[in-house]
């Protein structure tokens, strides 16, 4: 802590300084630039700590900024290239990832679905089930004429026929 | 968009270098050489009072340019595209320092080429003492400010570098650091107090130059 920033307290120290500052840096409106040319005016204290921090900014006008080398643009220019470059090299992988994932999706759904339509014809259950419903299978054409089941469990009542039976040996 | 937004970015095309931008955001042949060539003064010079080094300086400018061609796509003009451009270095100049302060240094002292190299111990600048201010020559004293710009922690060094080098107002510097006006004031308040304590000793050299406003009344 300065010796200055003893003799008030802290906030009213920084206040000051922001105002200051402030000031310097063209910061205050028309009103409180007037006020503090005022104060700077009729406080010679005041205009030596205010005096002290221009000088000291103003010091900075002593710092050279460097001269960029020649070639810096070329140099930049270089560098992108190169990264450009590298990055080309990858892109199409990259940008070409989600085509590739697709792709070999389908082929391997088209080899899975291959490998299962064989093994599920190769499948002795499959053949054995078949064997067991060779008689349905042959017979089918006269099953569908059958339309319902209730119709098919009628014509296995005896009485339907049974009847028909008797009546013909009536006759 | 609404009203704000498209005034913003009306305001901010008639801004050439916004305009440039958007050439280069087009892939337009030359458009990125030549923002570099505009920008690159002062980028460097930005990273130079940053890092104190002008080989670091360019590396880390010439940085800056790459990554603004990579988010070239997604540049939308909303304010002074130097803002923009600035943003991108404040952040990239804090990460060095931050980067660098992990790792052990020697301080820097600037050639007669104007480039600050690392010293060994028995060459830094002799106690101040021995130094009548007076007789400090200006590479001398251009050394002691950077010194004393180094002492400053990066975020006031900051404000101080786009204050004083780029003349830009507390709302810009607010909007590159992502700051409120309120702390950019307070930051280069504590910055100017700092900067006084390292300099007294040569202040009163710089009696050449002008008077305070009341002091002229």
């Amino acid at each position: 802590m300065t010796p200055e920033k003893n003799e008030i307290d802290g906030d009213a120290f920084q206040d000051r300084e922001e105002l200051y500052s402030a000031y310097l840096d063209g910061e205050l409106s028309d009103k409180e630039a007037r006020d503090f040319e005022a104060r700077l005016a009729s406080d010679p204290e005041e205009r030596r700590r205010f005096q002290q921090l221009k000088e000291t900014w103003n010091l900075l006008d002593y710092l050279p900024a460097p001269e960029v080398t020649t070639n810096f643009t070329a140099r930049t220019m270089d560098r992108l290239e190169k990264i450009t470059r590298h990055s080309t090299a990858r892109i199409p992988l990259s940008d070409s990832l989600p085509g590739f994932a697709f792709v070999a999706g389908l082929v391997v759904l088209f080899v899975l679905g291959f490998l299962g339509m064989n093994a599920y014809l190769r499948d002795p259950n499959k053949e054995m089930d078949l064997v067991k419903d060779l008689r349905v299978v042959e017979n089918l054409p006269m099953y569908q004429e059958i339309k319902s089941i209730s119709f098919l469990k009628r014509l296995d009542e005896p009485e339907l026929f049974g009847d028909e039976v008797s009546g013909s040996q009536g006759q | 968009m609404n009203a704000i937004g498209q005034s913003s970015a009306q305001f901010a095309l008639r801004d050439p270098d916004v305009r440039l931008m958007l050439r280069v955001r087009a892939d337009e042949v030359g458009a990125f050489e030549e923002l570099v060539q505009t920008f690159q003064g002062r980028l460097v010079s930005i990273m130079f009072h940053m890092v104190g080094n002008r080989e670091e300086a360019e590396d880390l400018a010439q940085e800056v340019f790459l990554r603004v061609f990579k988010s070239r796509k997604s540049y939308h003009p909303k304010a002074k595209f130097s803002t923009w451009l600035f943003t991108i270095a404040n952040n990239l100049a804090l990460n060095s320092i931050r980067n660098r302060k992990k790792k052990p240094s020697v301080p820097f002292v600037a050639s007669e080429s104007g480039t600050f190299h690392q010293i060994p111990a028995d060459l830094r600048l002799p106690p101040k003492e021995e130094h009548p201010s007076s007789q400090i020559q200006n590479d001398e004293l251009a050394q002691v400010i950077q010194k004393a710009l180094e002492g400053l922690n990066e975020r006031q060094r900051m404000a101080v570098v786009l204050n004083k080098y780029e003349d830009m107002n507390y709302a810009d510097i607010a909007s590159v650091m992502e700051l409120t006006p309120k702390a950019v004031k307070s930051l280069l308040s504590r910055a100017r107090l700092n900067l006084k304590e390292a300099l007294k000793a040569y202040i009163y050299m710089d009696q050449g130059f002008g008077e305070i406003r009341s002091e002229e009344a």
